[in-house]
């Protein structure tokens, strides 16, 4: 060992280490812990350094898929349990918010109408078969629904109960040819009745019967329920007059009248169960 | 030592070389070779094979470029690593000469002490020195875990070294 030390290569690394150790009083005098030697160091290394940077994030991305695989399959679970809980929410919201529009426009009718005991209730069914676009609606007579009570919507006459059951009921429309209304024009105060005929039911639309030869209807006119028979409460908007013809036989005129909403595609109605001027004991 | 002798020498010291710079860019590439935030020193482990394989002379020479290296990449002044390194790897190849049997076992022994040398400088200047609150836990986090990695690590690279150190002896002999 002693060799080692006096021989030249000593030198040589005790040379070195001065050197080493005068760099580093220069760095730590000047305040500068990078003297030129480390930047050219870092100069030259720095874009070997960038491409294995590169190299390790490929590489690890695809070995971390792996080595994670049990990590990320349990945040996996979490997220869809945390999107079906979220999907769950948002029906709901959903729901509640078709919920307040209708609740609104139930507040609206029973301003206007303060008499009303109503029932809002759901289209739950729809028979194919009717050609006048017949439903079901989810109340029945545990909710105090009767035959023969009204049903309309916010914008206006609907149909009839037809058929009662404990939690259901059938609705006929007012597009149906069985299901006459006492009606009239609410600008000249002129009144018929309205019913239903197949070719206008596809259409959406109702006749508006018994109107004088020399009747002041023109398009555009609101025709709303009279009252009278006491099945229908009275000034109910019934539709919008779109045209005036002659009735076959030349007696008479009719008019083809516009509901204001599409009764083939009704989904919320109200249900009036009760209001001034309802005959007692009607039967369907 | 003839022309060829020299050229072969000379290739040999290259690959040293490469094998060290390769050694430090792997070792300072973020997320590479990284265990909670501990890393081998794969610069020790380079050095201190190469101090166990030819001796005092090349252990300064290669702990002065590995120091040099690490300097570049750590946070205190300039110079700390270089003059440790040198003496380190200088101090390595004496042992290696006089004391212990050269192999993988004096080169994962003395790269495990290495490393927890450096790493005990290192702290106390960074953060001993300082008195940084809670920085004990730097010692069980980082740096004992550390020179344990870099026990570990020391095998393969002492295998390398000694793989292209065989080969150029092998040459030489083959003339």
């Amino acid at each position: 060992m002693e060799e080692f030390f006096n021989s030249f290569k000593f030198r040589i690394l005790a040379g070195l280490f001065v050197l080493i150790f005068f760099f580093m009083l220069h760095a730590a005098r000047d305040g500068t812990a990078v003297p030129f030697l480390s930047k050219a160091v870092g100069w030259v290394l720095t874009p070997a350094q960038g491409l294995t940077a590169r190299l390790a994030g490929d590489a690890g991305g695809v070995i971390g898929d792996y080595l994670n695989a049990p990590e990320i399959a349990r945040e996996n679970d979490e997220l869809r349990a945390k999107i079906d809980e979220l999907n769950r929410r948002m029906v709901e919201y959903e729901r509640f918010r078709a919920e307040n529009e209708q609740l609104r426009e139930f507040l609206e009718i029973k301003e206007k109408n303060p008499d009303f005991d109503f029932e809002p209730a759901m289209v739950v069914g729809r028979d194919s078969a009717s050609r006048f676009y017949s439903f079901t609606i989810d109340k029945g007579s545990t909710d105090g629904v009767s035959a023969m009570d009204p049903v309309i919507n916010a914008s206006g006459l609907v149909g009839l109960v037809s058929e009662v059951g404990l939690t259901h009921s059938k609705v006929v429309t007012i597009l149906d040819a069985t299901v006459e209304v006492a009606v009239m024009d609410a600008a000249t105060r002129e009144i018929g009745a309205t019913a239903g005929t197949v070719a206008l039911a596809e259409e959406g639309k109702l006749k508006f019967s018994y109107l004088p030869r020399d009747s002041g209807a023109s398009p555009g006119d609101i025709v709303v329920t009279t009252g009278v028979g006491g099945i229908f409460p009275r000034e109910i908007v019934v539709g919008t007059i779109e045209q005036l013809l002659p009735e076959s036989h030349g007696l008479s005129l009719y008019a083809v009248i516009a509901p204001p909403s599409d009764l083939r595609n009704v989904r919320d109605v109200i249900v009036i169960k009760s209001f001034v001027g309802k005959a007692d004991a009607l039967e369907p | 030592m003839d022309q060829k002798q020299m050229k072969q020498a000379v290739k040999k010291h290259l690959l040293y070389a490469l094998l060290l710079i390769l050694a430090y860019v792997i070792q300072e590439t973020p997320g590479l070779f990284s265990f909670s935030g501990a890393k081998p020193s794969l610069v020790i482990c380079t050095v201190t094979a190469i101090a166990v394989e030819e001796g005092a002379f090349a252990g300064g020479i290669y702990g002065c470029a590995g120091g040099i290296l690490a300097d570049t990449a750590a946070f205190h002044i300039f110079g700390i690593a270089s003059m440790l390194f040198l003496a380190l790897g200088c101090a390595v190849g004496l042992l290696v000469i006089y004391w212990v049997r050269p192999g993988w076992r004096a080169a994962v022994l003395f790269a495990g002490g290495f490393s927890l040398i450096y790493g005990l400088v290192a702290y106390f200047l960074l953060y001993g020195l300082w008195g940084y609150e809670g920085s004990g836990l730097i010692l069980w986090r980082t740096t004992i875990p550390g020179a344990m990695l870099s026990v570990l690590s020391a095998w393969p690279v002492y295998w390398l070294v000694a793989r292209i150190r065989g080969r150029f002896e092998e040459r030489e002999e083959n003339g």
